[in-house]
């Protein structure tokens, strides 16, 4: 049975019972029997009077649905935006995407040498690649940023805010400014990019955004009172986007890393990385290629949202804590 | 029997009122007695209507004994009625059908809705909701997504844009700023409407009108004479229904209901569209108005959006609608939405609307309806 779309609308504000974006329409069979069908978000912006299709029905908790689905198959190039993607878990982050598929914009304040390496390692895995020069602290640059992508690419299916500092100092060494940078970047910056992509996603039907955040954000951790802070800051983020986009299809959800070795944390004194891996159940540090692909199974599995997941090989359970 | 309105009162219509919903019916039904130049008091009352949408809205119910202990009397008889957001218009069609057979010698029509009660407008929404067919509320769609599909259905048909739509809004935005009574009184832009955030494609935000809190109150008199020398007649009414599903029509872009009702209260009045200085109608979306000028005969079918751009329709046109400022600006607190409709008009043909005052006004037409159009109430009225 083919039936025809007559008339559509793509509904951006959710409703009660059913919270969730989503086409409706009218079809027509051929005998002129019509109905009236949910449509699947992720036909947004590809809908038009006419299309052809067939009716399925689909049990749900308020009843049974009328849903369309059109005939036309929905191939798109999906997009991951990784905010500090030139080096570190962001560049392990933007390759593994990659090797899911994803188109890749890499974030980052300057294209140096790492970026151009990243770049060009995620080019290899045969997707296509961009760079975009981008302060995470400046909701000007990000916007810049942000339509810099979706002008190369069109969309943007996945958010992963990486970006992030350390300006280590105990309490009463820590300068004003060391506190106000780290704020800025790491938290603010989660901010200024979530607010400029997730509006797009909305009309794009939906998305991932992922916050790095930091097991010392659950535990905290000795001289890092605005590093703790600002991952710490990330969690409740998350949470309340996760609340919040939830029914335009966005889920949201953070990953806190332990120790991850990259120079950031090769930075930290080698004394205090011992005594670290001494409280440790496994006494390493935590591969950033590990922290990549727990990203990308929480960019596939559509039932994880709103939750903080630990990757720190269990730190979180050591005593004293971290 | 002519039968007319003797006594009018509206609240200020409010985006998020303080009050209670009851306190908001006791203000309307204490103000309508009081308009009554020559007099009226609860004893000359033998009727009242109700109109009123759901309880999820003020949280309550069964208001009908709680009017008339505002009158001080109860041997009256009392009904609530809810046709969606026509129940105004169906409390006013009853009101004049009971008092025109000699059923009844003076009604008492209020309408009230708390909307606010709900917290958020999603959740407004959900409660709207339930006043579509029951496959229109279990596919999820709310009226803004039903008046969507009839917008683009139109839009596909006619070539109109959604600036067309835009000019419905501008211009109610503008008259509603000559009514103290509207509920948002601020002066939008085509640019604004357009910019403003899309709610279910076609249709933005600025395309919608107000979820608010309001009451409205009108005395219809068998005996219209003896209560006022300035009486407003209601010459004649229709009430008509379609189908309450858009999809089951024949053609999505109509709304026929509109045009029987129209058919019917031009019939019993002897009056046409081209008799009628004033309307106020029901645009509950932009496209609303756009389709009613074409059900209630002012334009040709796909014509519509020409009397905006003409100035025909416009506050000083030819013939003016909504100069309230309609349930765009002036708001739509569901039940008193109908309700306030015939009291402005009452206001109108007695020269009483201040700023917003349709010179030479004699004669007015008010189109309330509910759903996607499944109800819809149309009265003719003369001074």
């Amino acid at each position: 049975m083919v039936w025809r779309l007559i008339t559509y609308t793509e509904l951006y504000t959710p409703v009660p019972p059913y919270k969730s974006t989503y086409a409706i329409g009218v079809v027509e069979d051929e005998s002129g029997r019509r109905a009236v069908v949910r449509i699947d978000r992720r036909y947004f912006g590809r809908l038009r009077t006419g299309m052809e299709g067939e009716v399925v029905e689909e049990w749900t908790v308020f009843g049974t649905l009328k849903k369309f689905v059109p005939r036309e198959e929905v191939r798109v190039t999906r997009v991951a935006l990784v905010t500090g993607g030139a080096r570190g878990i962001g560049s392990a982050i933007a390759l593994e995407l990659a090797r899911a598929g994803f188109s890749i914009a890499v974030a980052d304040l300057a294209y140096d040498q790492d970026a151009e390496k990243t770049l060009e390692a995620v080019k290899s895995l045969g997707v296509e690649a961009t760079f975009v020069a981008m302060d995470v602290s400046s909701a000007e640059s990000v916007e810049r940023g942000v339509s810099e992508v979706l002008s190369k690419f069109g969309r943007i299916d996945v958010l992963v805010n990486n970006a992030g500092i350390t300006r280590d100092a105990y309490l009463q060494r820590m300068r004003p400014e060391d506190w106000d940078a780290v704020v800025r970047v790491n938290l603010t910056g989660a901010f200024h990019c979530s607010k400029a992509v997730s509006q797009h996603m909305v009309r794009a039907g939906g998305g991932v955004i992922v916050n790095i955040s930091s097991i010392v954000g659950l535990v905290g951790n000795i001289g890092q009172a605005n590093y703790a802070a600002t991952k710490s800051g990330l969690v409740g983020f998350t949470y309340t986007l996760a609340k919040e986009l939830a029914p335009y299809g966005i889920r949201v959800v953070a990953i806190a890393p332990g120790f991850v070795k990259t120079r950031m944390a090769l930075a930290v004194p080698r004394s205090i990385l011992r005594d670290y891996l001494k409280r440790s159940p496994v006494s390493r540090l935590v591969e950033p290629e590990e922290v990549a692909r727990l990203v990308r199974h929480v960019v596939e599995n559509e039932a994880i949202n709103g939750i903080v997941i630990p990757i720190d090989l269990g730190l979180g359970i050591s005593s004293p804590k971290a | 029997m002519r039968v007319g309105i003797v006594g009018a009162y509206s609240t200020g219509y409010e985006l998020r009122s303080e009050r209670e919903a009851w306190e908001l019916l006791e203000e309307a039904v204490r103000g309508a007695l009081n308009s009554v130049e020559k007099g009226i008091s609860g004893e000359d009352i033998d009727l009242v209507i109700v109109s009123n949408f759901s309880d999820r809205f003020g949280g309550i119910l069964h208001t009908v004994p709680y009017a008339l202990s505002l009158l001080g009397r109860t041997s009256a008889k009392g009904v609530r009625v809810e046709n969606a957001c026509a129940s105004g218009g169906t409390a006013l069609y009853l009101a004049w059908s009971m008092a025109r057979a000699g059923l009844a010698r003076n009604v008492l029509v209020v309408g009230f809705e708390k909307m606010s009660h709900q917290p958020t407008a999603a959740e407004a929404n959900e409660v709207l909701m339930a006043a579509g067919h029951p496959e229109e509320i279990l596919a999820g769609a709310p009226f803004v997504s039903l008046y969507a599909m009839i917008a683009k259905a139109y839009m596909d048909r006619y070539g109109a844009t959604e600036e067309d739509l835009a000019l419905v809004a501008v211009k109610n935005h503008e008259n509603g700023l000559r009514n103290p009574l509207a509920a948002m009184r601020r002066k939008v832009t085509v640019e604004d409407v357009l910019k403003s955030p899309y709610v279910s494609w076609p249709l933005k935000l600025y395309d919608s009108s107000l979820i608010s809190d309001g009451a409205a109150a009108v005395v219809v008199s068998a005996e219209p004479r003896r209560f006022t020398d300035a009486p407003v007649y209601i010459e004649g009414m229709g009430l008509a229904h379609d189908t309450p599903g858009i999809f089951e029509r024949p053609d999505i872009t109509e709304l026929r209901a509109m045009r029987f009702a129209a058919e019917e209260a031009f019939r019993i009045s002897g009056l046409g569209v081209k008799d009628v200085h004033i309307l106020e109608v029901h645009d509950a979306f932009t496209i609303a108005e756009l389709i009613a000028y074409e059900m209630l005969g002012l334009a040709k079918r796909g014509e519509a959006a020409k009397l905006l751009r003409e100035g025909i329709v416009m506050f000083g046109g030819e013939k003016p609608v909504n100069p309230s400022g309609g349930l765009k600006s002036k708001g739509h607190p569901i039940g008193a939405t109908g309700v306030g409709m015939a009291a402005e008009i009452f206001w109108q043909l007695r020269g009483e609307a201040g700023s917003r005052q349709v010179e030479g006004a004699e004669r007015g037409l008010m189109e309330n309806h509910g759903g996607t159009g499944g109800t819809v109430a149309v009265a003719v009225f003369s001074r």
